[in-house]
């Protein structure tokens, strides 16, 4: 559901955080999206950047062209002329291999005196960790957002899915394999890179998500897998497959194929 | 490492922004030499470096005091010094702050990324081969077509390194979140600087913030269970994120570009330079003002950067 009026939040001197909803939804962020791209498309002189997430968008703008008042009034009259959500959105899907319950991700948690992340999430649903498996890669998933951190994602399920209960670490890992795939609610992360992190490990892919040296010719056009609007889907995969595709990274030929949303 | 002004407009791949944390010292060094605002140059942080100068050429040292020798003698700061082949800069002690910083005439001479020469090291890019420099590691400056002047920036404008350090903050995101009695206590806490600072995250130790009761919209659910806890959004730079426990965690330059811990408020962007310069141990204040303030704040400092600087006589070898 989109707001009816949308909420305003000062983050600052420079910053203004717009609110636009508050479930997560498909439509809600092919709205967020779509009102990004006006944003854009609108060439105001104060705008320098915008990040949009699954409630909101935030906006970084030069304070000498414009204070916070008129940044506001600017948006909100932009929102209230219309935001036009497309009854057909054009959406990639691409596959991306996981290796499921992988042996880097379990020494990671063993090293954070924690059992595989897998069985944790298998114990609270009361199910096999070859079922959470099952159930985490049926669905198709929506790249809500790339902004954690370069070559990520964050995605949420599509298509009919069943709800894995799972609760975020109470303190966050130092660490985190390059690649790891962790959950975080109905939201599935991507850690391109290694860095802190606070959600369950669910496993790890060999392919790049970004690759800004262009060794694999997939990145010629651009060095980034993985766009906002995006769809995903999760492929498991073996520690053999797995080896294999590591081997050989730089000539590994990705899944993508062209399609459509429809919103209607 | 070596810095420039940052990158902008990159925050939807995860890129911050970078650049320069004390901006402010890093612009005014700079402006000393004629260089243009942007032109890149070294943040040394507590003092880790030893330059040796290889030709003849002019730099200026500015931001924190590390008490910066050049051979045998100390060198004065915040104005231009006159170096030689054969010299060596070094820093033996620190005075207050925590990072200095080299400019050289002209500019440091490294690739673009992404717009910028600033060393991103969370990826491994921009800056020096996207690097801590290292030892024998050879700098290159651009060339200098104007005559760079003997002067120095006067008393007056050089910032003010504690020992206090009170930050100006704005309230905002989530600051609805926390009980009138925890806004009290976040503006009357010392809070301590940890060693876990970095170019981030500043983080701080205090008391514990207390939150309203959840009000149960669905708001809430979608980002976790604990009251601290909110759908992911934007960090703006300098915004204060408030986890459940005594910590605080202030975004800093290279900090990450969205979270979802409930936000506090933010920092003025005319005090967010100085957090480059507290260091672990330190202790600050956090005071609330007006957005006016803010801007008025802002312009102030802007107008630092096109006041007269002095001529000194001579220069210093």
């Amino acid at each position: 559901m989109v707001h009816k009026e949308p909420v305003f939040y000062i983050g600052g001197d420079s910053f203004l955080t717009v609110e636009l909803g508050d479930d997560g939804s498909l439509f809600l962020n092919v709205y967020i999206l779509t009102l990004e791209k006006m944003i854009w498309e609108a060439k105001f002189p104060w705008l320098i950047d915008t990040t949009a997430l699954r409630t909101s968008i935030m906006v970084h703008y030069d304070p000498f062209m414009a204070q916070a008042d008129a940044v506001l009034e600017a948006l909100k009259s932009l929102i209230l002329s219309g935001v036009h959500v497309p009854e057909k959105v054009p959406s990639r899907v691409i596959h991306l291999p996981v290796y499921y319950d992988d042996p880097w991700t379990k020494a990671c948690a063993n090293q954070h005196g924690l059992a595989p992340n897998l069985e944790i999430i298998a114990k609270e649903n009361d199910i096999s960790t070859e079922e959470v498996i099952r159930i985490h890669s049926q669905p198709a998933y929506f790249v809500s957002y790339t902004s954690f951190m370069y070559g990520s994602f964050g995605a949420f399920p599509i298509t009919p899915f069943t709800v894995l209960k799972n609760s975020k670490y109470k303190v966050p890992r130092k660490w985190t394999p390059s690649g790891t795939l962790g959950i975080g609610g109905t939201t599935t992360t991507f850690y391109s890179i290694v860095s802190p992190g606070g959600l369950m490990m669910l496993g790890n892919s060999p392919v790049k998500t970004f690759d800004l040296d262009r060794r694999n010719p997939f990145f010629r056009n651009h060095p980034l897998l993985v766009h906002p609007g995006d769809r995903l889907r999760f492929i498991p995969i073996k520690s053999k497959e797995y080896d294999q595709i590591k081997r050989h990274v730089d000539d590994y030929v990705y899944e993508v194929e062209e399609g459509f949303i429809d919103l209607a | 490492m070596v810095q420039d002004l940052g990158r902008r407009g990159h925050y939807s791949e995860g890129i911050p922004d970078g650049g320069a944390f004390d901006s402010v010292a890093f612009k005014l060094g700079n402006r000393l030499l004629g260089n243009p605002l942007n032109a890149a140059g070294i943040e040394v942080l507590l003092g880790g470096l030893c330059l040796k100068f290889l030709e003849r050429t002019w730099i200026t040292i500015t931001g924190a005091d590390l008490t910066p020798r050049i051979d045998q003698s100390v060198v004065p700061m915040w104005r231009t010094l006159a170096v030689s082949p054969g010299q060596e800069l070094r820093f033996s002690g620190r005075r207050n702050g925590l990072r200095a910083y080299v400019l050289f005439a002209g500019g440091l001479e490294v690739p673009y990324f992404m717009e910028s020469r600033s060393t991103y090291l969370f990826l491994g890019k921009g800056g020096f081969k996207g690097r801590k420099l290292e030892k024998e590691d050879v700098l290159e400056t651009s060339d200098v077509s104007w005559e760079v002047l003997s002067r120095q920036i006067p008393d007056s404008l050089r910032p003010i390194y504690g020992p206090a350090w009170e930050f100006r903050i704005l309230y905002g995101l989530q600051y609805k979140f926390f009980t009138g009695e925890s806004l009290e206590v976040f503006e009357s806490e010392n809070w301590l600087v940890t060693p876990e600072s970095n170019r981030m995250a500043i983080r701080l130790q205090g008391q514990p913030l207390k939150f309203r009761q959840p009000s149960g919209s669905q708001r809430r659910g979608l980002g976790g269970r604990d009251p601290s806890n909110i759908p992911t959004e934007g960090n703006p730079l300098g915004s204060i994120q408030c986890p459940a426990g005594p910590e605080l965690i202030v975004i800093g330059p290279d900090g990450p570009c969205e979270g979802g811990y409930a936000k506090i408020g933010t920092i003025i962007s005319a005090d967010f330079f100085l957090l480059g310069q507290i260091r672990p141990g330190n202790q600050v204040r956090f005071r609330s003002v007006s957005l006016e303030e803010a801007y008025r704040e802002l312009h102030r400092q802007k107008s630092m950067y096109e006041k007269n600087l002095e001529e000194t006589v001579g220069d210093i070898r």
